[in-house]
């Protein structure tokens, strides 16, 4: 009698414990992440409000990634060699879901000079979005008004990849 | 499968082999100790109490059952040797659990034996359910069996203090007899590892799975940025 109590206390302890590492399997699977999202950005500095005088003075550029992720990387700016087409850059995010916005600022020095942002993205995962921005300078009244970018070059012409 | 997966069922695995290996090395030792508890009897009821003893020993190597010591304790009482079962009922009465049910027997036991060897000229019959002829009448009146019987596994044979079968199966939960199962090291033994183990895993586990970086496309010239990148 005594024994049987202990089998069974015994099997229901092992029961549980069992369980307990089918949870973690599961949780183990469950904490896979998303596939990433791939997003090029067209950069482009606009030459009716960036005179050139100023362009030839940026040395200082940076990528900040804002929305449902937050980073900031500093992206290749020359003295002297920053051209009105910068050229894509791309961004790679693990999220699973969400929106991101980016935008560029151009300084030289301390001295800021042009800034754009993008539309936001909408994360799509496995997929390679496009984005455009437009770099203006930020020293006119008027400029961000519309965040620089390019109002037709958003999200909407993502190419699912 | 992956290397951790493989890694948690190892060791939930090791758990199981370890203390299932532990269970029947155990059940052997019970089963011996029981074989030699069953001979104790018989010499005891042969008048070979020397024997008698010899079987009890040997069980209680295998099984530190307490209530061994008891019947030890009789044994050595029968054969004269007051010091040895003094000693054997003084170990019942410091290793037995506090609620053992055998205790107040013991103590009347020790009292006795205390009594015999003051040499105050006590007779065995002023001591009461242990003399011999205390034990030949219950083991002849079928009230008293009866009586022992409805007490339970736990209660002696017969009036005769000596310890039942399920006295002796009992210890394999554990290092003294009567113990509960989660009183004893191995039960934590396994516990401990298996719920370590779990743990270990589960935070493993828990970590994400880096995904390999794609390679930056030639379009972006190496200004490829975010996760897989930094």
């Amino acid at each position: 009698m005594i024994r049987r109590r202990r089998s069974t206390l015994s099997a229901g302890l092992l029961a549980g414990l069992l369980a307990l590492v089918m949870a973690a399997g599961g949780a183990c699977d469950s904490s896979k992440p998303a596939p990433r999202t791939y997003v090029g950005i067209d950069v482009t500095l606009d030459r009716d409000s960036i005179v050139d005088q100023d362009r030839q003075r940026i040395d200082i550029c940076h990528l900040l990634v804002s929305g449902d992720e937050k980073r900031t990387y500093g992206l290749p700016c020359a003295r002297g060699r920053v051209p009105y087409d910068y050229g894509p850059i791309e961004y790679a995010s693990d999220i699973p879901a969400g929106t991101l916005t980016f935008t560029v600022t151009m300084k030289s020095i301390t001295i800021p000079i042009g800034e754009g942002t993008s539309p936001p993205v909408d994360i799509v995962p496995g997929a390679s979005l496009r984005t455009t921005i437009k770099v203006v300078d930020v020293t006119r009244p008027d400029a961000g008004a519309d965040g620089g970018g390019v109002p037709d070059g958003g999200a909407d012409g993502a190419s699912g990849g | 499968m992956g290397l951790v997966q493989r890694v948690v069922l190892v060791l939930v695995a090791s758990a199981g082999v370890v203390s299932g290996g532990r269970g029947a090395a155990r059940a052997e030792d019970d089963a011996a100790a029981i074989a030699h508890v069953k001979a104790a009897k018989r010499a005891s009821e042969n008048g070979d109490h020397g024997k008698a003893v010899q079987e009890y020993e040997a069980a209680f190597k295998l099984v530190p059952n307490p209530s061994l010591l008891i019947a030890l304790a009789l044994s050595y009482r029968e054969l004269g040797d007051v010091a040895q079962a003094r000693e054997r009922i003084e170990r019942f009465l410091r290793e037995a659990p506090a609620d053992h049910n055998r205790r107040a027997e013991a103590e009347s036991l020790l009292a006795e034996l205390s009594a015999k060897k003051g040499g105050e000229g006590e007779s065995e019959a002023a001591a009461g359910e242990f003399t011999p002829e205390t034990i030949s009448l219950q083991l002849e009146d079928p009230e008293a069996a009866a009586d022992d019987k409805a007490r339970g596994p736990k209660r002696a044979v017969g009036g005769l203090g000596l310890p039942t079968q399920e006295d002796l199966v009992a210890p394999s939960s554990g290092p003294i007899g009567d113990v509960p199962f989660y009183r004893g090291w191995w039960f934590w033994t396994a516990t401990a590892v298996i719920v370590g183990g779990t743990i270990a895993a589960g935070v493993i586990l828990s970590q994400p799975t880096p995904q390999p970086g794609r390679a930056c496309p030639d379009e972006f010239r190496n200004r490829c940025y975010g996760a897989g990148r930094e």
